[in-house]
C-alpha cells in the first residue's frame, strides 16, 4: 500500500477515493445495514451473500464479539488502551464507546486503510473528555508506519499494556504478506500484559459457501483468505496465553444472552483473546 | 401417537426445529426448510430472533408485570428459552401449560415437563384451531387459576391459521377465558419488509399442504391486540422489541416477523 501514497504537506495521502471498486469495510457496512457504501460494494456483497447466505449473521456476531471482548478487557482485565487496526465504518460497538462507557479514561487509536472510514470516523467517533481517540490512515501490512506514527505516540503509553484489536482483518492479508510476522511486529512493540483480540473467517464449517465468498471478493479485487482455526491460532496466538474459552466461534465467545445461537455453518468465524506473557 | 403422525410430511414445529439447529426433524422437514431458505435466506435469523423475543417477553411479564401463569399455544420442540425455564429461573412458582398439535412435540414433552418443584408444567396435545378443547382440558384446570392473570403466548403460530379457519375466533375465545390483567404475546411473519422472499417461503409451505396466511403489522394488531392495552413499543419487528444489549441487530428484511405484547384491560 505504501507505494500508492503521495506526500502532501508532509503527510501521506492517497489518490482520490475510487468508489468503482469494492472495499471490505464498505461491504461490511452494507451487511450491517449501513449507508456508507457504493454500488460496487453492494454488488460484490450480494454475490457473497448468494454463496454464504448467513454472512450478515456472521458479521453481526463478529461485531458483538468485538463488543464483548472490549468489555472483558476493560471490565475484567484492566485494559485502558486500544490499538484497533481495520476499524471499519462507525457502527454499533465502536471500541471507544464500549470502553469509555466502563472507563471514560480509555484511549483508542483507530487505524484503517479506507479513506472513507477515516472521514466518517473523525466526524463520528468522539472521545469522552477524560479519554482520547485518534485516527490513523495506515495499513496492517505496514506495521512500522503504524508504530512510528505520531498518533500512536500522542495517544498511547507503550510502557503500559495495550489491547491490539485485529478483528475481521487478518483474512484480508494473504500468506504472501506474511501475516504472522505482521502480528509479531505489532505485539513486539507492546509490553507484557498486553492483549491481542483477533477474529478470522474459517472454511471449516461451510467450505463451499465460504469459498464462494472468497471468489466474489477476489473478483472484486479484494484479496481474501479464509483459514482454519489451527492455522489462525498458529498465525496470531502463538506463544500467547489464551483467555478462556480459547479460540472458538465468535458467537460462542462468552455469549451474554440465553437465546438460541447461530449454527457454526452460518457463523464460519473464529475469535479469541490472548495475553502477552512476561518473559 | 396419534393417527396423523406422518414423518413423510413436514410439520411447522419440526421445520422450526431444523432452522434452530435442532435434531428432532425428518427429511420432509429439512427439505421444506432448505427450500424456504432459497427464497428467504435469513430465515434462521428470523427463527432465532423470534425465539429471543419469546424469552424477553416472558422475562418482562414475570419481572415487570408480576405474571406467574402461562398458556403457550404452539409450543414447538424444546429449544433455548422454553417458557417455563425462563419464567421459573426468575420465579420458581410459575406455572405453564404447553399446547401443540405435533405428536413429536408430545414425544418430547417430558423434557418440557421438568418443572421446578415449586411450579408446575403440563402439556396438552391440542390445536390452536380448537380453543374450546384447550380451555376445557383437565390440564388447564389443574395447572392454571383462571381467576388470576395469565399470559397467553401465541408466538409464531397464527401465521399457520388462515382467516377462514377462524383465526379471530381462536384468539378471542382464548382471551375471553382469561381475567382482566392477563396478557397476550404474539408474533407473526409478514410480507412488509421482503415481499418476494417471504411470499416464496409462504408458497413453499402451501405447496406442501401447510396452510397459512401472512399478515402485516396492522393485520396482526387487529387480529390479536384490538381493544387491548399495548405494551411499549407496540407491534414492531421481533428483533426490535425491547432488545437486550447494544450490539448490531438484523435488518427488518431478514427478520420479517412482527411481535407485540398487550394487556387485557
Amino acid at each position: 500500500m505504501g507505494g500508492l501514497r503521495m506526500m502532501v504537506g508532509g503527510r501521506p495521502v492517497r489518490p482520490a477515493i475510487d468508489t468503482s471498486k469494492p472495499h471490505s469495510a464498505r461491504m461490511y457496512d452494507y451487511y450491517l445495514g449501513g449507508k456508507d457504501n457504493f454500488a460496487a460494494d453492494r454488488e460484490t456483497a450480494e454475490r457473497a451473500l448468494r454463496s454464504w447466505p448467513a454472512v450478515r449473521t456472521a458479521v453481526r456476531e463478529n461485531r458483538a464479539f468485538l463488543g464483548r471482548a472490549v468489555r472483558y478487557l476493560v471490565g475484567e482485565a484492566g485494559i485502558r488502551q486500544f490499538l484497533d487496526i481495520g476499524t471499519g465504518l462507525p457502527s454499533a460497538n465502536n471500541v471507544h464507546e464500549v470502553a469509555q462507557a466502563i472507563a471514560p479514561e480509555c484511549r483508542v487509536v483507530y487505524v484503517d486503510n479506507d479513506p472513507i472510514v477515516l472521514t466518517h470516523a473523525r466526524s463520528l467517533l468522539f472521545s469522552s473528555p477524560a479519554g482520547r481517540t485518534a485516527f490513523l490512515d495506515a495499513d496492517l501490512r505496514d506495521p512500522a508506519a503504524i508504530l512510528g506514527s505520531p498518533e500512536i505516540s500522542a495517544t498511547l503509553d507503550l510502557g503500559q499494556p495495550v489491547a491490539l484489536m485485529l478483528v475481521a482483518i487478518l483474512h484480508f492479508v494473504t500468506d504472501v504478506d506474511a501475516p504472522a510476522a505482521l502480528v509479531a511486529s505489532l505485539l513486539g512493540a507492546l509490553p507484557p500484559g498486553s492483549y491481542l483480540v483477533a477474529s478470522h473467517v474459517t472454511p471449516e464449517h461451510d467450505p463451499d459457501g465460504v469459498a464462494g465468498l472468497e471468489r466474489a471478493y477476489r473478483q472484486g479485487g479484494v484479496p481474501a483468505q479464509a483459514r482454519t482455526s489451527d492455522d489462525f491460532a498458529e498465525m496470531a496466538f502463538h506463544g500467547l496465553e489464551m483467555i478462556d474459552p480459547g479460540l472458538v466461534l465468535v458467537s460462542e465467545w462468552r455469549p451474554e444472552e440465553t437465546g438460541p445461537r447461530p449454527l457454526a455453518s452460518e457463523v464460519n468465524w473464529y475469535g479469541g483473546i490472548a495475553r502477552k506473557p512476561h518473559d | 401417537m396419534r393417527a396423523d403422525f406422518d414423518t413423510t410430511r413436514p410439520h411447522p414445529a419440526r421445520v422450526y426445529d431444523y432452522l434452530l439447529g435442532g435434531k428432532d426433524n425428518f427429511a420432509a422437514d429439512r427439505e421444506t426448510a432448505e427450500t424456504v431458505m432459497q427464497s428467504w435466506p435469513s430465515v434462521r435469523t428470523a427463527a432465532r430472533e423470534n425465539r429471543a423475543f419469546l424469552g424477553r417477553a416472558v422475562r418482562y411479564l414475570v419481572q415487570e408485570r408480576g405474571i406467574r401463569q402461562f398458556l403457550d399455544v404452539g409450543t414447538g420442540l424444546p429449544a433455548a428459552n422454553n417458557v417455563h425455564e425462563v419464567a421459573q429461573a426468575l420465579q420458581p412458582e410459575c406455572r405453564v401449560v404447553y399446547a401443540d398439535n405435533d405428536p413429536i412435540v408430545l414425544a418430547h414433552a417430558r423434557a418440557l415437563l421438568a418443572s421446578s418443584p415449586e411450579g408446575r408444567t403440563t402439556y396438552i396435545d391440542s390445536d390452536l384451531r380448537n380453543p374450546e378443547k384447550i380451555l376445557a382440558s383437565p390440564e388447564v384446570a389443574k395447572t392454571l387459576d383462571l381467576s388470576q392473570p395469565v399470559a397467553l403466548m401465541l408466538v409464531a403460530v397464527l401465521h399457520f391459521v388462515p382467516d377462514e379457519d377462524g383465526a379471530a375466533h381462536c384468539v378471542s375465545t382464548l382471551l375471553d377465558a382469561l381475567p382482566p390483567g392477563s396478557y397476550v404475546v404474539a408474533s407473526h411473519v409478514t410480507l412488509e419488509y421482503n415481499p418476494d422472499g417471504v411470499a416464496g417461503a409462504g408458497r413453499t409451505y402451501q405447496d406442501r399442504g401447510l396452510a397459512g396466511q401472512l399478515r402485516t403489522s396492522d393485520e396482526l394488531a387487529e387480529l390479536v391486540f384490538d381493544g387491548l392495552e399495548m405494551v411499549d413499543p407496540g407491534v414492531v419487528p421481533v428483533s426490535e422489541w425491547r432488545p437486550d444489549g447494544d450490539g448490531p441487530r438484523p435488518l427488518r428484511a431478514e427478520v420479517n416477523s412482527n411481535g407485540g405484547v398487550a394487556r387485557k384491560p
